[in-house]
């Protein structure tokens, strides 16, 4: 069978009945707005979070101040989310093959922790996150992603501690590739992570930071 | 927000979006699932889609990436079958050829599968395929060059009629 003949069959594999086009367009439109209402929702929460943030005295770090320590209470705040379990699952088996770029070995195993859309995977080189940072070990995370950033661009990431409305932000040039992740608290933070705008340029996952 | 235009657009695009999401599916519901999915983040985008130099190349960027997106998070032992869904008048002597060959492509993994769809269902070249998936023009001719090695694996010698254009 040639390769001429396979490209042919796989043409012609897709001829079907014509699809229900008002009702997926409907379908569509209402996914749409449903999302646009989260999003409106969760803008709306942040503003809300941040106004309790800065009434609080706690400071919300940027990616070019990561020394500041912790001001006020970080539990101060009205919680922006319910605490509950950290989904942070640090994984050891071996990294998915699109994240193995870079290592000698084949098959790494290395602690990492998948994003929830498995569109990147934070690879914890020290094992485990420190607030504040260790003296040993950094908190060194290189980010992966089969999809990367557009020229220019970065990976942003926004980290709110789970049950309160600590928020901070950091930014790696270039998109996702190595970092250093220092963050406020001790605790379960939960991260969005975008570096494009496509449905794959976006993720969530929790990291979780504890005592040196 | 113009719902009118966007609703003209998804209308106009639907036909085709769905087309490839069947491609890459090998499922009717998931197609349809699929297809509503990348509308609606055209949607709440579509103030910039709509600006773009090319609303409809955007449009099956956002599919295939969800596409993509959304079998990585799907459990590595699932497998989807080719179901024809509602279908009822396919001409029968094709069932089995569309079946076969809609079988094979679901075996294959989700990068596989979209760069075959793409390069040999949508005619795109191999830059712009490269362009959507996020890699090279060669990363993208020796992916297709494999896949369709592995796709005559999976067919083997069962298929003996194959018709050609």
């Amino acid at each position: 069978m040639t390769d001429e003949q396979l490209q042919t069959a796989i043409r012609a594999s897709v001829s079907t009945d014509p699809p229900p086009v008002s009702d997926l367009v409907a379908g569509g439109l209402a996914r749409g707005r449903a999302l646009r209402r989260r999003r409106h929702l969760t803008g709306a929460l942040a503003a809300v979070a941040l106004i309790a943030v800065s009434t609080a005295t706690a400071t919300a770090l940027t990616g070019d101040d990561e020394s500041n320590p912790i001001a006020g209470d970080p539990n101060a705040s009205a919680s922006a989310e319910p605490a509950g379990p950290c989904r942070s699952d640090v994984q050891t088996k071996v990294l998915p093959e699109w994240a193995r770029a870079g290592f000698s070995d084949p098959t790494p195993s290395v602690p990492h922790v998948m994003g929830d859309q498995g569109n990147i995977v934070a690879i914890l080189f020290g094992g485990t996150l420190h607030s504040p940072p260790s003296d040993e070990v950094n908190n060194k995370i290189l980010w992966v992603a089969p999809t990367g950033a557009d020229p220019g661009g970065s990976l942003e990431i926004q980290a709110v501690l789970a049950g309160t409305s600590q928020h901070a932000s950091r930014e790696v040039p270039g998109g996702p590739g190595p970092s250093t992740i220092d963050l406020p608290a001790t605790g379960c933070w939960h991260l969005e992570l975008t570096w494009g705008e496509q449905p794959d340029q976006q993720d969530t996952m929790d990291l979780d930071y504890v005592r040196p | 927000m113009d719902t009118a235009e966007f609703t003209e657009f998804a209308v106009a695009r639907t036909p085709t979006l769905f087309r490839t999401a069947y491609a890459l599916t090998g499922d009717w519901y998931r197609a349809e699932d699929l297809v509503q999915e990348a509308l609606g983040r055209i949607y709440v985008k579509w103030s910039r889609v709509s600006r773009a130099d090319d609303p409809a190349a955007y449009a099956r960027t956002t599919l295939v990436r969800l596409f993509i997106s959304d079998r990585r998070r799907r459990s590595s032992t699932e497998r989807p079958t080719a179901d024809l869904g509602a279908d009822e008048q396919v001409p029968d002597d094709d069932v089995s050829l569309r079946l076969t060959v809609l079988s094979a492509l679901a075996q294959l993994g989700p990068i596989d599968r979209a760069a075959l769809v793409l390069r040999y269902y949508e005619d795109l070249d191999a830059a712009s395929t490269a362009d959507l998936l996020g890699t090279t023009p060669e990363a993208v001719r020796t992916r297709c060059r494999r896949a369709l090695a592995r796709l005559r694996d999976v067919l083997g010698d069962n298929l003996t009629d194959l018709r050609s254009n």
